[in-house]
């Protein structure tokens, strides 16, 4: 169920109060932010307790969301920074468990193997990307935040955000290239 | 063109917007597309864990807890005599808080957990973990912001680093709210708590918005039934309620009964001999610690039956034989040897005694022999969705397999019918998703040898908390608006908007509105037709055609 703009304001100015308010803007995200604290951290438990540190967060700190700021983009800030705490608490960024983070749909049993492979070659492409580049492809392209979200999320004007996405984009398209990997023809819509 | 129109371009492009692209635009497409496509979507979080989280979150809210917003009041109003001690006591805390947090990015130690009988909870960062007596060495640790629940046949300690002491009764739940080595500040949001201050600085136990404050003494919380109880064994506390506060001295106990959404105090003196076993049982640990004892000092012999819990299956309880059994150096009672179980035989462990010790010596270790018979003693957690459910396997040396036995309502669960899980004997716990709100389920733990059942546990039945649904609305002439939520974990498929202008509880299926399909535990409904008077709303959860929870009533516009 999406909530119209006006009435997620009104929510937000409720949260502030109303448990039950602030109960039905977290229905709405919580699954996106799972599914991005997941694809960034690869990890079901980690997930979880990022996405709870998400969300305790944003309850203590809603009343203090600016208006008209975009709470998407403010919700994904948090994560963003609750994934930064996350690696810095464990020393390093660890293995990415992509083979489990590819094959979770349940509709992949009906691809070839060698799609499979492809696929899992392009997401490590991307895990391999500086932390920049690698975090505004996933917001863009996969979490489909909108310029102006994004830049909520990483502090920067909208303006700004065009040009990193593009920089991010060529970094991308470069590294596909030096792969080989120009198009997934069987399968690219 | 320039590369600023070019990234413009692209996110227009990527967009699906129309229009011709340059070649270098065209390329990084291709690009995105094979992200796109090479990307596996989101992966759906755990329903279990997503109700969860709401449910906290809910009953976290400010709006919903009053208690801990006093005990942050309490701290910032301790903060400013901390700065008028002088800057180098802060750096030395701002210091010692960095460390801390270097050391450990989920906040510090402060307090270790020791568990007297059964299996205790502890909910940390929003994930909850068994802990038993022979886990509560490596999984005992609590932090500021964990809770920690008994279940019915258990009891724990918390043991604080700066040597205050907290007891948890059976059934209940403790959260430590805030720390520094000066001011510890819990809230008991169920079930009975004994405290023994042991450093002088503010200790306060918060529940149903009475606090109740020490220096330095020893003195019980116990909440119950909308009442709150705070008998004092050794020296004096101060009781604060919403409406008024009282001194509470050495022998004495206050009372709290709400009336008429107000607190009414009565004092009286204690009497010991109506919780003999639980007085007894903190008593006997205090003189361990060589605490001043007060009143407790003149309590009677410790009952017969060694203290146990409330909720110790009978089983248990008659082969328990008092506190003349030795005790291990953490006072715990060494195995008492064979025993001859039926098989409906529980932990043959009895209940006290435990020290709490920084460094404790490792238990000791049954010898095997011809007559051991294994045994298994249960404890399940009854906070809702999921359902965590501890064993304590003794004398499990012959054991292969350890099977978790589950049925619906109160009923003996047995095997393989009722197995939900076989496991190997290492494992001690199971977190049941597979149960709603409002349901009653029983449990039990077989233990097995090559595939047969050599002992089944203790039964314990829980009753899971029942959904709550939520309705809020608002409306303006003949326009009306209403929202709803639902907290916990019930099948359901679509909502009825149940609508009456003189019925103040419309009823399903009599005053049925209109039908909202089910997309979320949360939907709203706009009338734009509503009655120019008032109208009653109220919203169902239905499944299969069946109501499965009604919300509150409205009264719009």
């Amino acid at each position: 169920m999406v909530i119209e703009p006006v009435e997620e304001a009104r929510l937000i100015e409720e949260a502030k109060r109303n448990a039950v308010a602030f109960a039905r803007l977290y229905d709405e995200y919580m699954p996106a932010v799972y599914g991005y604290v997941y694809r960034r951290v690869s990890i079901r438990d980690a997930a979880e307790d990022i996405t709870s540190s998400v969300f305790e967060k944003a309850m203590r700190g809603v009343g203090g969301l600016r208006e008209g700021a975009s709470f998407k983009g403010w919700l994904y800030r948090i994560a963003g920074n609750c994934i930064i705490d996350y690696y810095r608490a464990r020393g390093r960024h660890p293995e990415a468990e992509l083979e489990e983070a590819v094959a979770a749909p349940d509709d992949d049993s009906a691809r070839p193997i060698d799609e499979l492979e492809t696929r899992m070659a392009v997401m490590k492409l991307l895990d391999e990307l500086p932390e920049n580049h690698r975090e505004i492809l996933t917001l863009h392209y996969l979490e489909g935040l909108s310029v102006e979200e994004i830049a909520e999320v990483i502090g920067t004007r909208p303006q700004a955000c065009y040009m990193r996405i593009y920089r991010a984009t060529r970094a991308f398209s470069e590294e596909l290239a030096k792969k080989g990997i120009t198009r997934l023809d069987d399968y690219v819509a | 063109m320039s590369r600023k129109s070019t990234a413009q371009e692209l996110v227009r492009a990527a967009a699906g917007g129309a229009g011709p692209v340059s070649p270098d635009v065209s390329a990084l497409l291709e690009a995105v597309a094979v992200l796109k496509a090479a990307d596996g979507g989101h992966v759906a979080p755990d329903p279990a864990f997503a109700a969860s989280l709401r449910q906290r979150l809910i009953e976290e809210h400010p709006s919903a807890v009053a208690a801990p917003v006093k005990a942050e009041e309490r701290s910032r109003r301790r903060i400013w005599p901390t700065v008028a001690v002088g800057a180098t006591a802060l750096a030395a805390i701002a210091l010692a808080a960095i460390l801390f947090f270097v050391v450990s990015p989920a906040g510090p130690t402060v307090a270790r957990l020791t568990v007297q009988n059964g299996a205790v909870q502890v909910t940390s960062q929003g994930r909850t973990r068994p802990v038993t007596a022979s886990t509560d060495k490596k999984n005992g640790d609590v932090k500021a912001g964990d809770t920690v629940a008994t279940f019915s046949g258990s009891r724990a300690t918390l043991s604080f680093l700066n040597k205050d002491v907290t007891r948890l009764e059976a059934a209940s739940t403790m959260k430590v709210d805030s720390y520094d080595s000066r001011d510890v500040g819990l809230v008991l949001k169920s079930g009975k708590a004994y405290c023994r201050v042991v450093r002088h600085g503010d200790f306060t136990v918060s529940c149903n918005g009475v606090e109740v404050t020490a220096t330095g003494t020893a003195f019980g919380v116990d909440s119950h039934d909308g009442v709150v109880d705070s008998p004092v064994f050794e020296g004096t506390v101060k009781v604060v309620w919403p409406t008024g506060s009282r001194s509470v001295s050495q022998g004495k106990q206050l009372t709290l009964t709400k009336k008429n959404g107000r607190y009414v105090p009565t004092m009286k003196d204690i009497d010991p001999t109506a919780d003999l076993s639980w007085l007894a049982f903190n008593r006997d640990l205090d003189k361990r610690l060589k605490l001043p004892l007060g009143i407790l000092g003149a309590l009677g012999a410790t009952p017969p039956n060694g203290n146990l819990p409330p909720g110790t299956p009978p089983a248990q309880q008659s082969s328990s034989p008092g506190s003349s059994k030795p005790s291990d150096s953490r006072g715990r009672q060494s195995s008492p040897g064979p025993v001859a179980s039926s098989p409906t035989a529980t932990n043959p462990q009895p209940g006290p005694q435990p020290t709490p010790q920084p460094n404790p010596t490792p238990e000791p270790t049954p010898g095997p022999g011809p007559q051991v018979t294994p045994s298994v003693s249960l404890s399940v957690a009854s906070a809702g969705p999921p359902v965590v459910v501890s064993w304590s396997v003794q004398n499990g040396e012959s054991v292969t397999g350890v099977a978790v036995l589950k049925g619906a309502g109160v009923m003996d669960p047995s095997y393989p019918g009722n197995s939900v899980l076989t496991t190997s004997p290492a494992t001690s716990s199971y977190r049941d998703k597979d149960v709603e709100s409002g349901g009653t389920y029983s449990y039990r733990i077989a233990l097995l040898s090559d595939g047969s059942v050599v002992a089944y546990s203790n039964r314990q039945t829980v009753s899971t908390p029942p959904p709550q649904l939520s309705l809020d609305g608002k409306g303006q002439g003949t326009s009306v608006y209403i929202s709803w939520s639902l907290s916990g974990v019930v099948h359901i498929d679509s909502w009825a908007v149940l609508r009456s202008g003189n019925n103040p509880s419309p009823s399903f299926p009599t005053d049925q509105y209109a039908t909202v399909g089910y997309s979320g535990p949360s939907g709203s409904f706009s009338d734009s037709n509503a009655s120019p008077n008032r109208d009653y709303y109220r919203v169902a959860g239905l499944y299969q055609g069946r109501v499965i929870v009604k919300s509150n009533t409205v009264l719009l516009p």
